[in-house]
């Protein structure tokens, strides 16, 4: 029409010249007008209609096409709630169209839900103007689906996550640099018998921590604090509201410098359960051991008797016989000390009766001791101490014969096991020597730990409770010594453990430590 | 005159067992299983107690403590017995003159005694 317009212009008269010009020039920046606005249109991300007064769509943007997918051919002219097989019969969208617009010339952001069947499920926001003068609506539909999806994703990972803090049995809290308790959990109500406002209360939550352990989980606080993203696990006692103490198993984590949390997360679990099924299990263990050593006394007590009974009469195969029945007595009585020695250093209840001896006297008689239980394996001793040790010469007994043992047990086609003993100024080195099946590289590391048992290349297990290396290595540690293990496959193994010479008082151990430790109460 | 030691312990085997040992060498012997060890203490008048330090019932150092506290009875030496090493200290805190645990080796156990009686 407009190019009509422009060409016949200069058909006309003279005259006209003028107002032909100034038509012209309207007509062109009419043109230009309307090419710039479908240009808005169509550059415009959100789909788009432009629909005349009786709601015929007159044009549409290309988002609208490649959002409904829909064709240009199908949609101009067409009445909107028909456009698509009348999936656009939406009764809010035409309560809008018919009712609302032409009272209020506009609309903004109104959500409308439907279910579109070419492209399925879509939350929309509408936007509509009425343009009285072009009779047109300019109506403009932006997509909020996925938006929608997220917020509600949000909203349930947020219900989700404040489920498993309200709901969790341990007791958590956000605590502030000055120890001010910011958040409490309800289950803090369930731990220690505050709620949550009540415990918000306190000036600081270890208040409630009897003074000697508050003076280490203070300390252990503020070395938390110096270090953003670290943690810290300790075990103490709380004072719960019912004015009983009840053993706390917590974990600090440090998130000061995380702007989102900006505090520290404590973890609080109730152990009182735990603990007190511990002192059942090692007053079992203890009772259990202590019954079983009845009967191995006046077990090894009678054979003593016969022992002695035949070696008088002359009965020398007897009398062996009965060496050998004591000896396996002896082993029983070990696995029975090992059970009850175990259960003591996990309860942090060793005792060690520390007096001065000669090491090298100890170091014989051990290994005199040991040669009995072995025919095939000669035990030499090369070098010596020559000095007086101050440490519990039992125990230390027992980590000689421990190595001695496995020495053995593990060289099943030696002939020979070498004990090193060699001294400095302040130190006392032991090395066990064997020639046996040696320990392989990824093993090397975990032979001291509790449990570890060696597995033969077939994959079967030696006899052994695997405690004796575990029970060696924390005795010789609590002598401020340390224990260590070189060793070559098919070749055999030296164990070593050195312990200083004038064994100072045990440093008093740190109640609370990183890691596994835990507070320990005398 | 035969040196006399009395044993004190709440497993009959154990007495049974040491009463043995400690006759076929030489020593009179005497045993209390139930704890009425003060009792057997005055009839019987033992040079050496070898006192069980967990009997049930009875505290053996609560006893060993009495009698060594006691004019009368305080010269008795004492060896306590635990199948507790670490019970060690508490004997020797105790009053005791020595401690032996169990189980025994019976040429330990009789190279103690002897060492005491002398």
């Amino acid at each position: 029409m407009n190019k009509n317009v422009i060409n016949n212009g200069p058909k006309e008269p003279q005259k006209n010249g003028v107002k032909k010009l100034a038509l012209e020039k309207r007509i062109t920046n009419l043109t230009a007008d309307v090419k710039y606005a479908q240009d808005i249109i169509d550059t415009v991300r959100e789909p788009f209609l432009v629909l005349d007064g009786t709601l015929h769509i007159v044009t549409a943007n290309p988002a609208f096409y490649r959002m409904f997918k829909v064709l240009k051919k199908n949609t101009e002219g067409t009445l909107v709630f028909k456009l698509g097989d009348h999936q656009w019969n939406i009764p809010e969208l035409r309560k809008l169209l018919e009712e609302v617009l032409p009272k209020k010339k506009i609309f903004n952001d109104f959500e409308v839900s439907h279910d579109f069947p070419s492209i399925g499920q879509k939350t929309m926001l509408l936007n509509a103007r009425r343009i009285d003068h072009a009779q047109l609506i300019l109506l403009a539909i932006e997509d909020i689906t996925e938006q929608k999806q997220l917020e509600e994703l949000k909203k349930r990972n947020d219900k989700r996550f404040r489920a498993l803090i309200e709901k969790s049995t341990d007791a958590i809290a956000l605590v502030n640099q000055k120890g001010k308790v910011l958040y409490a959990s309800p289950s803090t109500k369930s731990v220690i018998g505050y709620t949550p406002e009540e415990f918000q209360k306190l000036t600081n939550p270890f208040d409630l921590v009897p003074p000697d352990d508050r003076k280490i989980i203070t300390e252990l606080f503020s070395e938390l604090l110096k270090q953003p993203g670290s943690d810290k696990h300790a075990v103490y006692r709380i004072r719960h509201k019912n004015g009983k103490f009840i053993w706390i198993e917590s974990v600090m984590t440090n998130m000061i410098s995380d702007p989102n949390v900006g505090a520290v997360v404590i973890n609080y679990r109730d152990m009182s359960q735990r603990k007190a099924l511990e002192t059942q299990k090692d007053d079992f263990i203890g009772i259990a051991s202590h019954e079983l050593k009845t009967p191995v006394t006046s077990l090894k007590a009678y054979t003593q008797i016969l022992q002695k009974r035949f070696e008088k009469y002359g009965d020398p195969v007897a009398s062996q016989n009965l060496t050998k029945m004591d000896t396996q007595i002896n082993r029983l009585t070990a696995l029975i000390e090992d059970l009850l020695d175990v259960t003591k250093i996990e309860s942090g209840k060793i005792v060690f009766n520390k007096n001065v001896f000669d090491f090298d006297t100890l170091a014989k008689d051990t290994t005199d001791e040991m040669q009995l239980t072995s025919e095939m394996h000669k035990i030499r001793i090369k070098g010596e101490v020559k000095k007086q040790v101050y440490a519990d010469k039992e125990r230390i007994g027992l980590v000689l014969t421990n190595f001695l043992t496995n020495a053995i047990k593990y060289s099943p086609h030696a002939d020979k096991v070498i004990v090193h003993l060699s001294a400095d100024k302040n130190m006392v080195v032991v090395g066990v020597q064997d020639y046996g099946i040696g320990i392989s590289k990824e093993n090397i590391g975990t032979v001291f730990e509790r449990f570890y048992r060696v597995k033969s290349p077939k994959g079967d297990t030696y006899p052994g409770l695997g405690l004796g290396l575990y029970i060696s290595a924390e005795i010789i540690k609590r002598h401020n010594g340390k224990v260590w293990v070189n060793s070559k496959i098919g070749k055999g193994s030296t164990f070593y453990f050195a312990i200083p010479i004038n064994g100072k008082p045990e440093k008093k151990r740190l109640k609370v430590q990183e890691g596994e430790e835990e507070v320990k109460h005398g | 005159m035969a040196k006399k030691i009395l044993i004190a312990d709440d497993d009959p085997s154990i007495l049974d067992a040491l009463k043995q040992i400690f006759e076929s060498e030489g020593y009179e012997v005497e045993t209390s299983v139930d704890g009425e060890v003060i009792a057997k203490i005055h009839k019987f008048r033992p040079d050496l107690l070898l006192l069980d330090i967990w009997m049930s019932g009875v505290d053996g150092r609560d006893i060993c403590k009495k009698l060594k506290s006691q004019p009368k009875t305080q010269h008795i030496l004492i060896i306590m017995v635990s199948a507790n090493n670490d019970t060690k200290e508490i004997a020797k805190a105790a009053g005791a003159d020595d401690f032996v645990a169990k189980p025994f080796e019976m040429h330990d156990l009789l190279a103690k005694v002897a060492q005491h009686i002398k």
